[in-house]
């Protein structure tokens, strides 16, 4: 049998923030001795509640944020935050959508394919190609100031499509999503795996990431509770039961 | 080798240029820029007043385009340094932003990159406002006199010259400050520049210790010598004749604003991978 091809893999990552108020100082463990591999080609979903440390692991992941410790493997090469080679085949949605409210939808897309260098026929392409994809080709010359908060959401895949990444990581997609965008959600990431991306997608909304998802990853309070194939998961009915059954574990 | 290089070197400033250019959009997009722009033009536009004045006793019988300068000098140092000052902060509140700067560490762009671009957007920003206020002095000049007066423009550079150094002292400040205290600091900055020539020749003076009075003078001799800058602009404005060698000062504030610009380069911490 072909073996997998592992595009991402951390070993013991963690990372430690040092919370400061008045006169006092406490160290917060965000993420413990993380352990991690995603295949080419797969949906990953990572999953668990607010505050288990996703977002901090898919910032190491894209070098915003430095580890304390552990290391992480790219591509199949050490990586580490400053390194911004890895950076061109990553594109990635974060949590909150902060765009330049200033640029329209077209403005924003030139914006980012401008910082990878793409040449202007392929980027004339991909931006037509994105924005009939997503569904936004009449607002393509709207203020992203004038968008709905699901419209602005459909941009920020946009703009981390622009670079036709070979991973995407996506933190907590769903959040703004009305159904009929979830929908378009839904079918632009069928899209992308039909194209072969991999995509890390982060969520504490369990019936999503149980539609999608090839593997799945449980971390609670920055530890991984588990990983595998979504069938491993399904033995209580469903990804949620599982959780709740993991998380009930821990606390007993 | 060298080729290779140089065309390396040109596509990591491209990037900068490519933040640069966002950076001014989104400076031209603050509100407060327009207020500041729109009293300054009122202000400008008073240069007109000392040609309708029929008594030359009310501007101390100066001819009247000399009036006219000086009016246009004094409105435009005031307003581009507040510029300089205000617009800058607000636009780097705006830009680097955590998330925003979130979105941009995640593209392959070095930190130096987006500071360099932030700094050059502003420099952007502030040369479009001083062309528009000293055209408009030049105008009213021109206007009034049918002479090109060139030397408007050759005057009014150096504060040009001075707003870049504001704007680099904020951003350098901002790095390394809270929000508020960068602001401040740049103030006091720009009052201890003027103040900066009594005190090197009260420290000459006065009897320190040896060391003591050698450092401070060192450290007088760092700031920027605002006076001696607006003596330069103000002979190139035949305002005044004072005597002034403008090479050494306009090198030394160029020289500030690279080691400024070195420095934030470097020390992008605050806002960087951490």
């Amino acid at each position: 049998m072909k073996e997998k091809l592992v595009l991402v893999k951390t070993r013991q990552l963690s990372k430690q923030y040092v919370s400061r108020s008045f006169l006092k100082r406490k160290n917060v463990e965000a993420v413990k001795g993380l352990d991690l591999e995603i295949y080419d080609g797969e949906i990953f979903g990572f999953v668990g509640p607010n505050g288990a440390g996703k977002t901090t692991t898919l910032n190491m992941l894209v070098g915003i944020t430095q580890s304390s410790g552990g290391a992480i493997e790219m591509f199949g090469r050490p990586f580490k935050a400053g390194d911004i080679e890895p950076l061109r085949y990553i594109g990635y949605v974060p949590e909150t959508t902060s765009l330049p409210d200033y640029f329209t939808v077209v403005g924003l897309l030139d914006f980012y394919a401008q910082l990878f260098g793409i040449p202007k026929k392929t980027k004339r392409e991909r931006i037509g190609r994105l924005l009939d994809m997503v569904g936004l080709f009449d607002e393509r010359y709207t203020l992203i100031k004038n968008l709905s908060m699901g419209q602005r959401r459909l941009v920020d895949f946009m703009q981390a499509l622009i670079n036709d990444p070979r991973l995407v990581l996506l933190d907590e997609p769903t959040v703004y999503l009305d159904p009929v965008i979830m929908e378009r959600f839904r079918l632009i990431l069928n899209t992308l795996r039909k194209q072969g991306k991999t995509i890390l997608m982060s969520s504490h909304i369990l019936p999503e990431v149980e539609k999608l998802s090839d593997r799945v990853a449980i971390i609670h309070r920055g530890i991984l509770l588990k990983i595998g194939p979504k069938k491993d998961f399904m033995q209580h009915g469903s990804i949620e039961k599982e959780f709740l059954r993991l998380v009930k574990d821990i606390h007993s | 080798m060298l080729k290779t290089y140089i065309l390396k070197k040109l596509k990591e400033w491209r990037l900068v240029y490519v933040i640069a250019h966002d950076v001014r959009r989104a400076a031209l997009k603050e509100r407060m820029l327009y207020g500041f722009l729109l009293l300054a033009l009122l202000f400008v536009l008073m240069a007109n007043v000392p040609f309708m004045v029929k008594d030359p006793k009310v501007f101390d019988n100066q001819p009247p385009e000399v009036a006219a300068v000086q009016i246009g000098f004094v409105s435009i140092n005031i307003f581009i340094l507040l510029i300089a000052i205000f617009i800058s902060l607000t636009t780097l509140q705006n830009f680097l932003a955590k998330e925003k700067l979130a979105l941009l560490l995640s593209k392959p762009v070095w930190r130096w990159q987006i500071i360099e671009g932030v700094i050059f957007g502003l420099y952007q920003m502030i040369f479009l406002n001083w062309f528009l206020l000293t055209a408009g002095v030049w105008l009213v000049v021109f206007s009034q006199t049918k002479s090109l007066s060139l030397y408007i423009w050759q005057g009014m550079s150096v504060t040009a010259l001075m707003a870049f150094f504001y704007v680099t002292l904020v951003v350098f400040f901002y790095c390394i400050l809270p929000n508020i205290m960068a602001g401040l600091l740049t103030f006091f900055m720009l009052i201890a520049g003027f103040g900066a020539g009594f005190a090197h020749d009260m420290f000459a003076r006065a009897s320190y210790p040896f060391f003591i009075q050698k450092s401070l003078i060192l450290g007088l001799n760092v700031l920027p010598k605002i006076n001696d800058l607006w003596g330069i602009s103000m002979r190139s404005l035949k305002l005044f004749r004072i005597n002034v060698h403008p090479a050494p000062i306009i090198l030394h504030t160029i020289l500030l604003i690279v080691v400024l610009n070195i420095f934030v380069s470097f020390k992008f911490r605050r806002f960087g991978r951490t």
